[in-house]
């Protein structure tokens, strides 16, 4: 046809959409490749940061094994994090449902307080609660770091329910009840079944933020409490130790395969309706 | 809007197609809206008549074929200046522009004056009846204040062609009919060519000129609500405008202008020719059908069997009697013109052959109301 | 009598539900915070003692190296924003144009940066920025470097704005997402050139999801510790080490204390202003359609 014909405004086409799609690729680089050179740099056969690296060797992986202290850390991170995502997702799953049902001045207010750890600066709550614990003799103990971590943790988890509220028909409750179940078994029958991709999501958010957990946790530490993230902290500090590149590689792995599943079970498990 | 009455623009659209990968749109579409008409696009969804729509808005860019408006190449030409109006499916109005910002955009863009914006979007919503409502938001008004909010939006640039994708689906049916009645009179008043869309075929008999009936990406027939309704083309047209007893079957034979049709329950006669053997159905509507109460003239086309259902339809009465198992014929009659009659009566419905048209039998068609008249 | 029910309707039904979690963090939360602001206006080292309740913010305020830091850490907040906003919109419009697959491809990589650990990624920057890492080895292809990029600012600059990269990507694709594509074809069938209705209606309409994307990066930012204590070097270093150096080493609580108020008050400030502009835009009042018209 004509070749004065315009091209069609639906397509992506043109100098503009070109431009873009090239910051997006910077964009998706600058995200990833960081990331992605820690795999080689595990690799190492030299105690260097070196990019190549000039040999390479399973050293740093076998180190992992042999020092007790990387073991030790994980161990202590990955039983303060469970422990964190039972106590937060208990505590925040309550709390949600408690605003949903709320209806009062204060509802937003008490909804601010809820999400308040997550918005102020991590630095001033480890300051905070470093303060106090000091006193209380929760430094340089599990059960401190628990305390402190569930503090961060639980508004993920009243974020995540309260989301999957919203789409919540509260005549599903007002059904049960009249066709005869007490309060209780409402909730755990009729509620949480609904809700439960929402409190699942939320217990994995505070299984993560313990997991993860630094800025607090450096206040906290101690020869008795020593947790993952400190760990390589620490050592990227004292010394160049490649140990951390291959912990690191082991993370990102784990990270991984834990979104693949994530994923795989949202789209195997049928839709519900928001 | 102004006072004159500015022509309405001629639209021709040949050889149109729109085909993406794996589908074809809209397939060959040759069309003639004529100046100043009211052409309305009618077919179930996915029948093209929206992407053709949205070719001529300038939205969706054809694979073939070509459109002009007055002779204008409109394929030559943005969206932007096409200087068509456009009502759209949900209105959309800008939400977060006052509905006076809503009204005056396209009067901006036009760079009028700011005194001339003040006076135009005054008298557009005057226009619709909503003076005063200048400042609110879109999100304060009712759906049906939206829908005239968009049409004065769509008009206050005078545009000779306005172009409506189902601008009142998503409204209730009294406010649809009252809106039905106000989108007449801006037709009348303003002269310009309407060219409109929707699945509601009341809706297509109630507003149009002419109507064009779109099913698989193609115009199924063109005409006045009346010849779509009495001579329907096609099957699917039949099927789509209003309730019809189609009944298939094979053409018999051929006399004094009528073909006898053997069909499930007995043999049907319509006008037409056919050749013997070949796969035909008869169309006819259920008012053209009468209850028979004593035997009548000769020649009548009849079918006879107990009634499984009557409704009370306030003016009117539908009957229907299942002539033959699993297939059923409708009646409608004034209400207050049949004999007492109840569920399980056995009766026999006649009517002239003539009432009936006589259509090459289609099954593949995308039949919207498969339960409607004689199943197949 | 019979207690009555109270009814599903009663606004209290369902309060008690609450009293665990905000009796937990009254005492691990709120009652930390008094006490550290408490500490702000009553411990105070020899030099401030006797100057009264605000001695900690006076010696803080008249301390240029504070003040300094603290203008720093308030522009390096800055700039983080603005690098994320430039790298996030297109990269949350191309998202919601491109086919389904694409947008997978987009999101997983997102997502599994957002996910993976804070402290891998801060050591990926020192990695990447080592005197013979990677970054010198191509600067070095093509002729230029070495670059002593570690311990600068800008290597602090361009670590943080990838870390929180996705907390700005996340809610703008979420809000790019839900812009009705419609609208933008609508201002083009009302004359619009397709740049006009970019600025006029697809770009109003995004601002909140840039506000909410933005301030949440901002306020992070504030608040990094991390990543200028990997990257940067005491030379330039950011508010929250600030902080902790004056805990941790000094034991001075009171200035500490001091300090987290400000940072404390700065972020609220931050937020407040977000509140009021966030809902002056919904004020359907007289007085703002007034304001649009002329």
């Amino acid at each position: 046809m004509s070749a004065t014909r315009v091209r069609d405004p639906e397509r992506n086409s043109g100098a503009v959409w070109r431009v873009l799609q090239v910051i997006s690729g910077i964009g998706a680089l600058w995200l990833l490749v960081p990331m992605l050179i820690v795999i080689p740099m595990s690799f190492t056969g030299s105690r260097s940061y070196r990019f190549p690296p000039e040999s390479w060797s399973f050293r740093w992986y076998e180190n992992i094994v042999t020092d007790d202290r990387w073991l030790s850390a994980l161990g202590t991170s990955l039983l303060i994090a469970v422990i964190v995502a039972v106590v937060a997702t208990t505590l925040g799953t309550a709390a949600a449902l408690g605003l949903s049902r709320i209806r009062i001045r204060g509802a937003q207010v008490l909804n601010g307080l809820f999400l308040s750890p997550m918005i102020l600066p991590v630095v001033i709550i480890g300051v905070a609660v470093y303060l106090v614990f000091l006193n209380f003799r929760l430094v340089n103990s599990p059960g401190g770091m628990v305390l402190a971590h569930t503090v961060l943790a639980t508004p993920y988890v009243v974020v995540a329910v309260a989301a999957s509220l919203r789409g919540f028909d509260t005549t599903l409750e007002r059904a049960g009840a009249s066709l005869g179940a007490a309060p209780l078994r409402v909730f755990l029958s009729v509620t949480l079944p609904i809700i439960r991709p929402g409190v699942l999501a939320g217990a994995l958010f505070a299984f993560i933020a313990s997991f993860d957990e630094l800025v607090v946790s450096i206040f906290l530490v101690g020869p008795s409490v020593r947790t993952l993230p400190v760990q390589m902290f620490t050592s990227v500090a004292q010394e160049s130790d490649p140990t951390v590149a291959a912990v690191s590689t082991i993370l990102m792995v784990s990270t991984a395969i834990i979104l693949l599943l994530v994923v795989l079970a949202q789209r195997s498990e049928p839709r519900r309706a928001p | 809007m102004p006072p004159e009455n500015l022509p309405g623009a001629a639209l021709t659209l040949r050889g149109l197609r729109k085909t993406y990968p794996g589908q074809t749109a809209v397939d060959e579409v040759d069309l003639d809206v004529r100046s100043g008409e009211f052409l309305t696009f009618l077919g179930p969804s996915g029948s093209g008549k929206t992407t053709t729509l949205n070719m001529v808005a300038g939205f969706v860019a054809p694979t073939a074929g070509s459109i002009t408006m007055d002779g204008q190449d409109l394929l030559a030409l943005p969206p932007h200046r096409r200087g068509i109006g456009m009502v759209f499916q949900n209105y959309a109005l800008f939400p977060h522009m006052t509905v006076f910002e809503n009204i005056a955009f396209p009067l901006k863009q036009r760079k009028y004056s700011r005194d001339r914006i003040r006076t135009e979007v005054a008298s557009a919503l005057e226009q619709v009846s909503l003076g005063g409502f200048g400042d609110r938001l879109p999100k304060q008004l009712s759906g049906g204040q939206q829908q005239r909010v968009a049409v004065a939006r769509a008009l206050v640039f005078q545009p000779r062609l306005l172009l409506m994708d189902e601008p009142l689906g998503a409204l209730d049916k009294n406010l649809r009919e009252s809106l039905q009645a106000e989108i007449r009179r801006l037709h009348r008043e303003l002269g310009i060519t309407f060219l409109y869309v929707t699945h509601d075929q009341e809706e297509a008999i109630a507003l149009s000129d002419r109507v064009a009936v779109f099913d698989r990406g193609r115009i199924q027939q063109i005409g006045t609500p009346d010849e779509l309704y009495d001579r329907p083309a096609t099957r699917f047209v039949a099927s789509f405008l209003g309730e019809a007893n189609i009944a298939s079957g094979e053409a018999e034979g051929e006399r004094d202008g009528t073909v006898a049709v053997k069909v499930d329950g007995g043999v049907l006669r319509a006008p037409g020719s056919a050749a013997a053997g070949a796969s035909v159905c008869v169309v006819t509507r259920p008012e053209r059908i009468r209850l028979e109460q004593r035997r009548g003239a000769a020649g009548l086309n009849r079918v006879s069997g107990p009634i499984v259902d009557l409704a009370y339809l306030g003016s009117s009465v539908r009957l229907r009697v299942e002539h033959a198992p699993g297939h059923s014929t409708v009646m409608r009659a004034p209400a207050g013109t049949l004999p007492p009659c109840a569920v399980g009566d056995t009766v026999t419905l006649a009517w002239d052959p003539r009432d009936s048209v006589l259509l090459p039998d289609s099954p593949s068609s995308t039949t919207p109301h498969p339960t409607k008249g004689m199943p197949s | 009598m019979a207690t009555r029910y109270r009814g599903i309707e009663h606004p209290l039904r369902g309060g008690w539900l609450l009293v665990p979690a905000l009796a937990f963090l009254a005492v691990f939360f709120v009652y930390p915070l008094a006490m550290l602001i408490t500490r702000s206006f009553t411990e105070f080292r020899e030099t401030e003692a006797g100057v009264g309740p605000f001695g900690n913010y006076l010696w803080f305020f008249a301390n240029d190296a504070n003040v300094t830091i603290l203008v720093r850490t308030f522009t390096t907040a800055l700039i983080v924003t603005a690098v994320t906003v430039l790298v996030a919109y297109p990269y949350a419009y191309v998202m919601t144009r491109v086919s389904a697959r694409w947008r997978m491809v987009l999101l997983a990589i997102v997502l599994l940066t957002f996910w993976t650990s804070l402290m891998v990624r801060n050591y990926a920057w020192l990695i990447l920025f080592q005197r013979n890492g990677l970054l010198n080895a191509l600067l070095a292809s093509v002729g230029l470097g070495p670059v002593e990029i570690l311990g600068t600012l800008p290597a602090v600059v361009i670590g943080m704005s990838q870390i929180l990269l996705p907390f700005m990507l996340l809610p703008l694709y979420a809000s790019l997402s839900s812009i009705d594509r419609g609208l933008v074809l609508a201002a083009q069938s009302l004359g619009a050139r397709p740049s006009v209705a970019f600025l006029r209606v697809y770009l109003p309409l995004s601002a909140p999801g840039v506000a909410a994307g933005g301030l949440l990066v901002f306020v992070l930012a504030l608040g990094f510790y991390i990543t200028p204590a990997v990257l940067g070097s005491p030379q330039n270093s950011l508010f929250s080490q600030l902080i902790v150096t004056q805990v941790s080493d000094l034991l001075a609580w009171g200035r500490g204390g001091a300090m987290a108020v400000v940072l404390f008050l700065v972020t609220v400030a931050m937020l407040g202003l977000f509140w009021l502009i966030s809902n002056r835009r919904e004020l359907p009042s007289p007085l703002r359609a007034r304001g649009g018209r002329s």
